[in-house]
């Protein structure tokens, strides 16, 4: 099935503004969706094609994203700048392996993100006043570390200050560098792996885990942006279209996140999540073909 | 000039007295890339306008860092979406090369460092994009 141009930029359009909207809803950043939605009939982006238009998308949202937790002092520049050390490094070697992978394989490979993704929606919760009150005890009468990650943050739902430590800087490193990788590889931003390691790893608090790895996601993909581009991967058009609507479905779906009970929501995209990486399996099988 | 939001006005006042001169930093980054990605929207969306206004040729093939200066100097069309997805994907680019001045001018030694890593590695993957 192959569609006319204008239908075809139309469903673009709108695809990737829902894609934009449900993972600024979902907090899973719009690559997650905007991949198979471009791959999958009846649209049969090439593989390659769709991870540098999504890449250019993830630039747009989190840096817009980035901005605003900058700005309100919920990011932590110094770890951000430490590790980001890893994650670009991690992203241009993914954006190298990415051109040598064919269609298959990226499309399986993709489909391991979804279900990860899948599971990363179930287990998350919510934090607790509690458990951030926790996350600062013993902040003080330890020696400062040599990286000066220890921050501090005025927490936006209670109003509190909370001061915290980082914890194990090397494990964290080790584990940017791999999610940066993935990030370069599949045009995903990266943060479903990043924002949980920083909070139960480093003892980062969930909302500074958050700011700081979407603050991290625009180096990140745009180092491997760079790539893509170069390679000829980024058609304009495309592109284009995608990055106006997922950045517009973004923009409303941070505004209608205040009004919903993101649990609900959350767990209600798990099968969907499941289904699409079942989707994505029989793609990279060629049991669904591209252009049939 | 309307009176600013107390919570917000909260968190800059403690952000001052706890972290000092990195509170200022937040701000200066804040605006950059605010100001940066609005920039390449507009670009894109006038890219998209030229597009509308010169027969709906819609360019699948990129114009290539080679030749994007020349060709946007002549204004093809083809070369106005190519610009505002540069320059979007060059505000990460840019953010880093004033964090490295920030922290250089702060003499904050080893962040300035590593700042300049993660510049050289970014500027390896444009260069590998340019190259390859």
């Amino acid at each position: 099935m192959t569609l006319d141009f204008p239908v075809f930029l139309t469903l673009l359009f709108v695809g990737a503004f829902s894609a934009g909207f449900a993972g600024s809803l979902l907090g899973l950043g719009g690559g997650v969706f905007l991949i198979p939605f471009l791959t999958l009939p009846p649209m049969n982006v090439e593989v390659h094609t769709a991870i540098g238009a999504s890449i250019v998308a993830v630039v747009a949202t989190s840096t817009s994203a980035a901005s605003h937790y900058v700005g309100e002092h919920l990011t932590n520049l110094r770890l951000a700048m430490f590790l980001e050390v890893a994650t670009t490094l991690g992203a241009v070697s993914g954006a190298l392996v990415a051109a040598l992978l064919g269609v298959q394989e990226l499309a399986i490979a993709f489909a391991a993100a979804l279900a990860y993704a899948a599971a990363y929606m179930g287990l998350r919760r919510e934090e607790t006043a509690r458990e951030r009150a926790d996350a600062t005890v013993g902040a003080s009468g330890e020696a400062p570390s040599r990286l000066r990650l220890a921050g501090v943050y005025v927490d936006p739902e209670d109003g509190a200050t909370y001061r915290y430590r980082v914890r194990r800087p090397a494990l964290g490193f080790g584990v940017s560098s791999f999610a940066g990788m993935v990030s370069g590889l599949l045009g995903i931003g990266g943060g479903i792996i990043k924002v949980p390691a920083m909070n139960t790893a480093m003892k980062v608090p969930m909302k500074v885990a958050v700011a700081t790895s979407n603050f991290m996601i625009g180096v990140t993909a745009a180092a491997s942006a760079f790539i893509y581009y170069g390679r000829g991967y980024v058609d304009p058009t495309i592109s284009t279209i995608v990055v106006l609507g997922v950045f517009g479905g973004a923009t409303l779906g941070s505004q209608a996140l205040a009004r919903v009970s993101s649990r609900t929501l959350r767990l209600a995209f798990v099968p969907v999540l499941l289904a699409v990486a079942v989707l994505m399996v029989l793609r990279g099988l060629g049991i669904i073909a591209a252009g049939a | 000039m309307a009176p600013e939001h107390p919570f917000r006005e909260r968190v800059r006042r403690f952000a001052h007295l706890a972290r000092g001169e990195l509170a200022d930093m937040d701000l200066v980054l804040s605006w950059l890339l605010r100001w940066m990605v609005r920039a390449s929207i507009l670009i894109l969306l006038f890219g998209l306008v030229v597009v509308a206004f010169t027969g709906f040729q819609f360019p699948h093939r990129t114009v290539g860092f080679n030749r994007l200066i020349t060709e946007v100097v002549e204004l093809r069309r083809a070369a106005i979406l190519d610009l505002g997805i540069i320059v979007l994907i060059s505000v990460p680019l840019t953010r880093v090369a004033v964090s490295l001045v920030l922290f250089a001018r702060r003499r904050d030694k080893a962040y300035a460092v590593m700042t300049g890593l993660v510049l050289a590695i970014l500027s390896a993957g444009l260069l590998l994009g340019i190259t390859l």
